[in-house]
């Protein structure tokens, strides 16, 4: 597979795609963050971030990968993790990376409820609302990664998932409580 | 259409320039609406983080470690590496009687680019050292003379040896929203595989096709500097291996997680056979894991 393919596989929401970049370009990766000061599992972790990076920005219809991968993934992993330096050098602790720390308190708390009403969702119906809401694939694809019969059937089933996890939300808050 | 659907394709970004406008005019003149789109944009959100999760979750479980190849083999096989060179070198010098040295594997390995590196405290505001992508420690330089791996695409394959300093002045970010825009960045010969390196010209001016016009039976072929794979190979990345053992080139291919050997220069056309040596396939695993 070139770049370009392995792209295409990722906006499949093929996650083999995935496993073959982390292998692939592990040692180049780590090895940027050691010689800055980092641990192998910090590396780890912020390559592991610049993988989702990758992942999450191929979903945009309009990505245009304009290096090669390898390239690409080096500049994330140098750029978050000269922010992780910075992070740690206002903390002077090594806490989790926290991507979310410019958020505000509320809003943080809101994504916090419904995170919690999602985890306590099927399996098959979070897997359902990731590929339709965060990998943004069609719902042809859902089925054929789901085993559905065919894209109907996805839509439905994503339609019941989808009211009973507003239904768990709003049981247990109310809409005034996503009000800025 | 239902306000559900009208919501999704709004925070999915699926509506026309002008429909987003207009629906942007509608939240902001209902106080239900814009509640109900913010919740909506939680889900999401959390979705996300969820999916995040689970993808760092799966790469947790794939065996990587800095220190896989494992010294005491990487030692074991610079050892081997050395021994062959020497002897060769000197069954070469008695041969021709001029001591006029011919290319070796070691010798080509040579030319494997130089580490360009800027130091830099990476204290409060950090720079950070930037490696060239491909750059690899002398020790790995040693075992990439004996340890050549190779990812090949459908097309042929022409790597450079240059591998340019990445510049680390790159505004990061654009980078990070995914314009990799720098003209160092746009430039860079960054490599496609940190293990790939220059060092077996026969390997590097191999070019490898795939004929997937009967996706049944996988097998190959060599015709001059040409592997044909026949079979599916375009569902999965594949790899080609080559291991230098006792001055014998072994060619192999990895693919969904096995291992097959290829001979070099079959010109029949050849089922793939699973590689089932033990001691091979742990040296394969080494280079592959």
């Amino acid at each position: 597979m070139n770049d370009q393919e392995i792209i295409e596989q990722i906006k499949k929401g093929d996650e083999s795609a995935i496993d073959f970049l982390y292998k692939k370009n592990y040692r180049m990766m780590v090895k940027l963050i050691l010689k800055n000061s980092g641990t192998e599992d910090e590396a780890k972790d912020i390559y592991q971030d610049a993988l989702v990076v990758l992942w999450q920005k191929a979903r945009n219809p309009e990505f245009v990968l304009s290096s090669k991968i390898s390239t690409y993934l080096y500049s994330v992993c140098l750029n978050l993790w000269r922010k992780e330096l910075e992070r740690k050098g206002r903390h002077t602790s090594s806490e989790g990376m926290d991507y979310g720390e410019n958020m505000p308190y509320d809003e943080k708390e809101r994504i916090h409820i419904v995170q919690k009403c999602i985890n306590e969702l099927g399996d098959a119906c979070k897997q359902i609302l990731i590929y339709y809401y965060y990998d943004k694939l069609s719902m042809a694809e859902i089925a054929e990664k789901m085993g559905f019969a065919n894209a109907d059937t996805a839509k439905t089933k994503k339609y019941k998932c989808k009211q009973e996890l507003d239904k768990k939300i709003k049981t247990q808050y109310t809409p005034s409580d996503f009000l800025d | 259409m239902e306000l559900q659907e009208k919501i999704d394709q709004y925070l999915l970004d699926q509506l026309s320039p002008a429909d987003k406008t207009k629906f942007e005019q509608l939240i902001a003149g209902d106080s239900h609406l814009k509640s109900e789109v913010a919740l909506q944009q939680s889900v999401v959100t959390a979705l996300g983080n969820t999916r995040s999760m689970q993808l760092k979750a799966r790469m947790q479980k794939i065996p990587v470690s800095m220190a896989s190849t494992g010294n005491a083999l990487r030692l074991k096989w610079i050892g081997i590496a050395t021994t062959g060179a020497v002897a060769a070198g000197l069954i070469i010098f008695f041969l021709t009687g001029t001591g006029q040295e011919k290319n070796t594997e070691s010798a080509e390995s040579s030319s494997i680019q130089q580490t360009t590196s800027t130091e830099i405290s990476p204290a409060v505001v950090p720079t950070i050292e930037s490696t060239t992508p491909s750059a690899e420690s002398q020790t790995e330089k040693a075992e990439q003379a004996v340890v050549v791996k190779k990812q090949k695409n459908t097309g042929t394959v022409a790597p450079s040896n240059e591998i340019k300093a990445f510049d680390n002045s790159a505004n990061f970010d654009d980078i990070e929203n995914g314009n990799v825009t720098t003209p160092n960045a746009e430039n860079s010969s960054a490599p496609a595989n940190t293990l790939y390196t220059e060092t077996n010209n026969k390997l590097s001016n191999l070019s490898v096709t795939v004929d997937n016009s009967n996706s049944k039976d996988k097998s190959y072929q060599f015709t001059g500097s040409k592997l044909t794979l026949f079979g599916d190979f375009n569902n999965k990345p594949y790899e080609l291996l080559e291991l230098n053992n006792k001055g014998q080139k072994n060619l192999f291919l990895s693919y969904n997680n096995e291992y097959y050997e290829l001979v070099w220069g079959q010109m029949k056309k050849t089922p793939l056979k699973k590689v089932s040596h033990k001691e091979t396939l742990e040296k394969l695993k080494v280079i592959n894991p």
